[in-house]
């Protein structure tokens, strides 16, 4: 079943879609981030995508029970 | 059927990392030196054989001009047939010294006769396998011939339709041929990668039941090592000293960085594409914890119902998984409990 994603179609008859995932490569500045939606688009993928999350949405400000990263 | 093929001990099959073959062709552009250097770059770009041409413009057409003997267009238009050829054949008495270098550098050497006496010769210099060309594909007799050797064949089948393919097939065991491979191939000098129609691979390898490989006369590495995840167990590309060199077939050559990615992603891809296999890999294990799961975000008492305000899907891990979450709403907590708690079985009643 193709789905479509904006202008695209995205389906075996079709180019693959490629997507530039940027997760925290934007080392939280905004300068950097807007940088790589330009870098993204020169090189022909066809979507950019972030991560939207703060840290109160994913884990509890706390230092035990298995909340350190061993 | 076969389901392998074995060059010098090298079995090849899609069990196997795919066997690379280094086409020098005309490559040596007339000088002996780039053959022997031809040579070093295969062996140090990781490729499995080098493949010579044996032929004499005499075994291969004739020294005439009429229009039919002529090439129109691509790469070597204006020349005839025996001008080609006289150009770009390589010296019989090469195949010694080639063969006697490929054996002290430590890779494989063999070559495609292009008519029985070229298999003699080869015969003579006990190659562990022949290469049939596509154009020599539908000359049968030929086919025969090497099958009589006992060597394994490797066949092209360029230009050649699903009943000529099983024509070929069929001569090269009729001739007592055992250990048989075919290559789909595109008889474009260059091909676009557009021609190639990988799909064919698939379907070849069903239909045939043989190795199966391709040989590439794309200009780059994509359609090789695309072919790969199709079930390619055999990629043979022209290789070069230097593709601005002039010679023939120069242009559409990889040099040695390519010929070593070409190896490289060959194998890649082969590793990557493993068995059918939804479990946990090794590399995960230790992100599992990181997953979701449910926690309390807030303290909560011997007796209270859980609600919304008290359980969270939160990272990491060690909590009930976040499927349990409607379920859990509304039951009361066993015992008393603080926050950053993972939720468990035994705290609810």
């Amino acid at each position: 079943m193709p789905i479509r994603i904006g202008d695209y179609l995205v389906a075996k008859s079709h180019p693959p879609f490629i997507i530039a995932e940027m997760s925290c490569n934007h080392n939280q500045s905004l300068d950097r981030a807007l940088e790589l939606v330009e870098v993204a688009a020169k090189t022909g993928v066809h979507e950019i995508k972030v991560h939207t999350y703060t840290a109160d949405t994913m884990i509890l400000y706390l230092s035990e029970n298995g909340f350190l990263y061993r | 059927m076969n389901k392998f093929v074995k060059i010098n001990g090298r079995k090849i099959s899609t069990d196997h990392s795919p066997y690379v073959i280094a086409e020098m062709s005309a490559n040596h552009n007339g000088d002996i030196n780039n053959a022997y250097k031809i040579i070093d770059m295969a062996k140090a770009s990781g490729a499995d054989a080098v493949k010579l041409q044996t032929y004499h413009p005499d075994t291969i057409t004739m020294d005439i001009n009429t229009p039919e003997f002529m090439i129109e267009g691509g790469l070597w238009d204006g020349q005839s047939l025996y001008e080609l050829y006289k150009g770009a054949f390589m010296p019989w008495e090469w195949h010694q010294p080639l063969f006697d270098y490929a054996k002290k550098v430590g890779i494989t050497i063999f070559s495609s006769p292009f008519d029985n006496t070229a298999v003699d010769l080869l015969e003579d210099l006990n190659t562990p396998a022949y290469k049939i060309a596509s154009f020599e594909a539908v000359d049968l007799p030929l086919i025969k011939y090497v099958a009589q050797t006992g060597k394994p064949i490797i066949i092209s089948t360029g230009m050649a339709d699903a009943e000529e393919i099983q024509e070929a097939i069929e001569a090269a065991r009729d001739g007592g041929c055992k250990e048989l491979a075919i290559l789909h191939c595109v008889s474009g000098y260059p091909a676009p990668a557009g021609d190639y129609n990988l799909r064919t691979l698939v379907d070849m390898q069903k239909r045939f039941g043989l190795v199966t490989g391709l040989s590439d006369h794309t200009i780059d590495n994509t359609t090789a090592i695309t072919s790969v995840a199709l079930g390619a167990s055999i990629i043979e590309k022209h290789v070069t000293l230097d593709r601005n060199g002039g010679g023939p077939d120069d242009s559409f050559s990889l040099e040695l960085k390519e010929l070593t990615e070409l190896c490289e992603g060959a194998k890649i891809a082969w590793e990557s594409l493993g068995k059918i296999d939804y479990g946990r890999k090794s590399s995960e294990q230790a992100n599992v914890k990181f997953r979701r799961s449910l926690y309390l975000v807030k303290d909560i008492k011997e007796g209270e119902v859980i609600t919304a305000e008290h359980v969270k899907s939160i990272r990491p891990g060690y909590g009930l998984a976040p499927k349990y979450y409607e379920l859990l709403l509304g039951k009361k907590i066993k015992k008393d409990a603080k926050i950053g708690t993972p939720v468990c079985w035994d705290l609810v009643s």
